[in-house]
């Protein structure tokens, strides 16, 4: 009778424990855009902020690929990254320059994009063990599957914007010099609608989360 | 599911329940090992506190002590708390920038504790109050995942737990285990957002059962 009390007592425990903490990597079912980030960085040594009121920017955006290899990804998305960066910089006071010849700008906005397929496999020991990816995903490393189930892939996109001064008079003394990056990363999903709407809404959040790019009141 | 964890801190874990459940020589009636198996709610506090403040359902504590006839006993306490918070569409200011993104906060803490204390009861009753102070070590995993990045940050670090117990017979070798510990980490490396500052603490009640004659 002890020992049964025993085992049944040792059992009781040891099933609560395993069913509140092997359950140790919480699913909070995040969607896509919750994979959605936006990391903005500036020169610390630039002391002029506020007295940037005029920019200029191309009607293109670059596509980041690597020499030798082919071109892939979708120009769907520039007109909407154009037009989303351009609207909140006006919105925010600036003012955009057409023609460089007549009009020195304060700032150059340039915009890059790169996206990246990954493969992720999954495997099973009586259910759902875990998954594994290769590339540049969190650790960086490649991990083999265990027992691999089945795979699937996804595409992150990233867009770069940068703002860039000109410094030192035209020709070999001209330095064209970085002040601020937006780097806004996420992934491509299915719905182009989806994904234009994030596009929009990401670039507005590297505004809003950099409000020393404002323009001081005249 | 999928199980985060300190490799080398688990074998430590595994071979002292694997002592608990092997160690079971006879002892005068005076002296005997309490083997005690817990589940444990987790409570932060401090710095853990603002990183994962939620209350953690997901941990257990184990502990092996050997009881000596004056009512005093030592041995060996480990166990395993995992907090875990969500933040979305956080921004996080840092150093000339800021970080945009649904932030996943986790931290998996595995005490490895020597532990030594005394029951304030002549034995007689059936009801066991209990004082214990643990000395020891913590691995710590720090872990922030913000889109598709994931950070990650451990640590080992000389910790101290006092706490308080009472263990109610149920019958001649089991009883009844209720435990209140706080955990102090001291400050071992660096934390994730840069702060010098990189100590835990929380609270923690444990319920379970203590077995005895091993």
């Amino acid at each position: 009778m002890n020992n049964y009390f025993r085992t049944l007592s040792a059992a009781v425990i040891l099933t609560v424990v395993a069913l509140t903490s092997w359950s140790c990597y919480y699913d909070y079912g995040l969607s896509v855009s919750d994979y959605d980030a936006v990391i903005t960085s500036r020169d610390s040594s630039v002391t002029s902020w506020g007295s940037f009121k005029t920019y200029v920017m191309p009607d293109s955006v670059v596509h980041y690929v690597a020499p030798g290899e082919r071109d892939d990804i979708s120009r769907a998305y520039d007109a909407t990254i154009l037009t989303s960066i351009a609207s909140n910089m006006n919105a925010m006071g600036y003012k955009r320059i057409y023609d460089t010849t007549q009009t020195k700008p304060d700032v150059i906005i340039t915009q890059g994009i790169t996206s990246q397929d990954y493969t992720a496999y999954y495997g099973g020991w009586g259910g759902y063990w875990g998954w594994y990816g290769w590339g540049w995903y969190g650790w960086g490393g490649y991990y083999p599957p265990y027992y691999p189930v089945g795979s699937y892939t996804y595409t992150q996109g990233t867009l770069i914007i940068a703002m860039s001064t000109v410094e030192g008079t035209k020709g070999a003394d001209e330095k064209i010099r970085s002040i601020w990056l937006a780097g806004i990363a996420g992934l491509v999903s299915e719905s182009a609608s989806s994904n234009a709407s994030r596009i929009q809404t990401l670039i507005r959040q590297s505004f809003v989360q950099s409000p020393y790019l404002i323009p001081e009141a005249l | 599911m999928r199980l985060n964890k300190s490799r080398s801190s688990l074998v430590v874990l595994a071979l002292v329940l694997l002592g608990m459940f092997s160690g079971g020589t006879s002892a005068s009636a005076q002296q005997r090992w309490l083997t005690s198996l817990n589940w444990s709610i987790g409570f932060p506090s401090g710095n853990l506190d603002s990183y994962t403040p939620s209350t953690s359902f997901s941990g257990f504590s184990a502990d092996l002590r050997f009881l000596q006839p004056d009512r005093t006993f030592f041995g060996v306490s480990g166990g395993w708390n995992y907090f875990s918070d969500l933040l979305r569409y956080a921004t996080v200011t840092v150093e000339n920038g800021a970080i945009y993104g649904t932030q996943v906060r986790t931290v998996n803490a595995i005490p490895l504790l020597a532990s030594a204390g005394m029951f304030f009861d002549d034995g007689t009753s059936n009801m066991h109050p209990y004082a214990a102070i643990n000395v020891g070590a913590y691995s710590v995993n720090q872990r922030v995942e913000i889109g598709l990045v994931q950070i990650n940050n451990n640590n080992w670090h000389f910790g101290v737990a006092p706490e308080v117990g009472m263990m109610i017979d149920l019958e001649r070798t089991t009883a009844f285990h209720a435990q209140a510990r706080y955990n102090r980490a001291l400050s071992s490396g660096t934390a994730l957002n840069g702060s010098s500052d990189n100590s835990y603490g929380w609270w923690s009640l444990n319920f379970g059962f203590t077995f005895t004659g091993w």
